[in-house]
């Protein structure tokens, strides 16, 4: 019996016949699904006065391993035009919890290697509740999101489902503190296998995060961020061949978006973030904003990668 | 704002006024700093019925910034924004809480006693609004220009003291003796030392998803 039968969704074509969508698509939709949930009682709520939301971010981001390669021959760097749409509506449960709900829309366009140009199209909803009165209290909240990712080079097109929880709290004027653990789950649309001994699935991934920010207002124009984060799990890194770094690897694939003879493999890592980030603000809406990563992927086998981040935004928020 | 704006109370007809000046420390005019004038050795008259005051809000701000009003006012705290706001207040002067409402509450806050109430909206951490609740009728804020005219005072000594969200010091401590003689006009200024403006920011952080 096909695989995509158990678990999967019959739907009618035009036709009126019946067509079974795969297991994989299923999940996608059902969880989609779900997030619509959030939706409907946003919906629901409206009248009790929803606040709309309306987020554009537009920047560019510079990597200098966006490949996340090891050996010196597969350290690429590319810089990208990002841009990011989120709209929907945030509504008051009671006096202290808010729920929002956005669909998103993010976009990126890579200078040197098109392979990565990519679109996503997701929800978001989160729910904050905060513990008392003034703008020092505490706050806990856990969201979800889902979104179909779509790549100019399709090894990587899939589905990325995203839950989290974080709290934090105001100390003083100045310093905003937060911490926050995410689970992240990415499911990939194609699985080719090179090899007989490995799965081809390096783009169906898994990973947990834990992340800890402070923000320092030096002013009241201007805001300064530092943060740290811990991930364990997948990381999809590239390669030509090099059977030391597949015999690491629970999954190897053929990814052509850094060239000919070259490998996206899939590898188990911990991965440490520190960031730091600079925000001024442009009137009451709007901002400027810098930010610089250093990350240190240390994975299976030895198999290590560092990669230095760069962005300038400019974010508007209605 | 004097004794004779109250209704019931007539001007007299020999009066004088003190035109205040306030300056910061690098010589710029302040706004919204709270001037007043207590009479020296004698009783402040209380209007029996206060006028109604307001303080808005409007764009996710609270309008005016300082609100100077008389002690026993009632305030109302109208919301003209399209989104529920939850007005408080920590300060000792009087604590109170408006929970979620749209639209104006139908019974005002009453201030009734004097001193400095700081608000603020639990949902927006960013509104912030002082109203200042003074002793006396003979009070009033400066405007852009850093200045402000106390007018229609009988003649008399008085206590004139500044006050401002952002001073460094006492607000006792700028108190200045004046006498106001009949029909004549009293001209004082200060230069008050002035922290640096640090209210939380509206505008977005990356990474940062305020009160949602």
């Amino acid at each position: 019996m096909p695989r995509a039968v158990w678990g999967g969704i019959a739907l009618r074509d035009a036709a009126g016949g019946m067509v079974m969508v795969g297991e994989d698509e299923a999940s996608g939709m059902r969880a989609l699904a779900a997030l619509l949930v959030p939706v409907c009682l946003l919906g629901h709520t409206h009248r009790a006065g929803a606040a709309w939301i309306a987020d554009v971010e537009v920047g560019l981001v510079h990597e200098d391993n966006v490949s996340l390669g090891e050996m010196e021959r597969d350290i690429k760097s590319d810089t990208a035009l990002s841009t990011s749409f989120s709209a929907g509506a945030s509504t008051l449960l009671g006096e202290r919890n808010t729920l929002s709900v956005t669909g998103d829309f993010i976009g990126n366009v890579y200078d040197r290697f098109s392979g990565l140009d990519n679109l996503s199209l997701g929800v978001t909803a989160a729910f904050r509740r905060k513990l008392g009165l003034g703008a020092a209290a505490p706050w806990v909240r856990v969201s979800g999101a889902g979104a179909r990712q779509e790549y100019r080079n399709d090894v990587r097109d899939g589905w990325r489902y995203r839950l989290g929880t974080g709290v934090g709290k105001r100390f003083g004027e100045r310093w905003d503190l937060r911490a926050e653990y995410a689970f992240e789950r990415r499911m990939a649309d194609h699985e080719r296998a090179v090899t007989p001994r490995l799965p081809g699935d390096v783009f169906d991934q898994e990973s947990h995060t834990l992340s800890f920010r402070g923000d320092f207002l030096y002013s009241e124009a201007i805001s300064l961020s530092v943060g740290y984060a811990l991930r364990r799990g997948d990381v999809a890194s590239t390669t030509q061949r090099n059977p030391a770094i597949f015999a690491a690897s629970s999954a190897v694939t053929a990814d052509s978006t850094f060239g000919s003879d070259t490998f996206a493999y899939k590898i188990d890592a911990t991965t440490h973030v520190l960031s730091f980030g600079l925000s001024l603000a442009l009137g009451q809406r709007s901002s400027f904003n810098l930010g610089y990563e250093h990350q240190i992927g240390q994975g299976n086998g030895g198999v290590d990668y560092r990669n230095n981040v760069f962005r300038a935004s400019f974010l508007y928020s209605y | 704002m004097t004794l004779c704006m109250w209704p019931g109370f007539s001007c007299p007809a020999e009066a004088g006024d003190v035109n205040a000046a306030v300056r910061d420390q690098r010589d710029q005019p302040v706004e919204d700093a709270v001037v007043l004038a207590v009479p020296e050795g004698k009783a402040v008259t209380i209007p029996a019925k206060p006028g109604r005051e307001a303080v808005d809000q409007i764009n996710l701000e609270f309008v005016p910034y300082v609100k100077p009003i008389l002690v026993g006012s009632p305030v109302y705290f109208p919301n003209k924004d399209n989104i529920r706001h939850h007005v408080y207040s920590f300060s000792a002067a009087k604590r109170f809480e408006l929970p979620l409402y749209v639209g104006t509450p139908a019974e005002p806050v009453v201030f009734d006693r004097s001193g400095v109430v700081t608000i603020g909206c639990n949902i927006h951490d960013w509104m912030i609004g002082h109203i200042y609740v003074a002793e006396t009728p003979n009070s009033g804020k400066t405007g852009a220009d850093g200045r402000v005219r106390l007018d229609n005072l009988p003649p008399g000594r008085y206590a004139v003291r500044v006050w401002h969200p952002r001073m460094e010091g006492s607000e006792e401590s700028t108190s200045r003796s004046v006498s106001i003689d009949k029909s004549g006009a009293v001209d004082i200024a200060w230069q008050l030392r002035l922290r640096q403006e640090l209210r939380l920011r509206r505008a977005p952080v990356p990474g940062q998803r305020g009160y949602r």
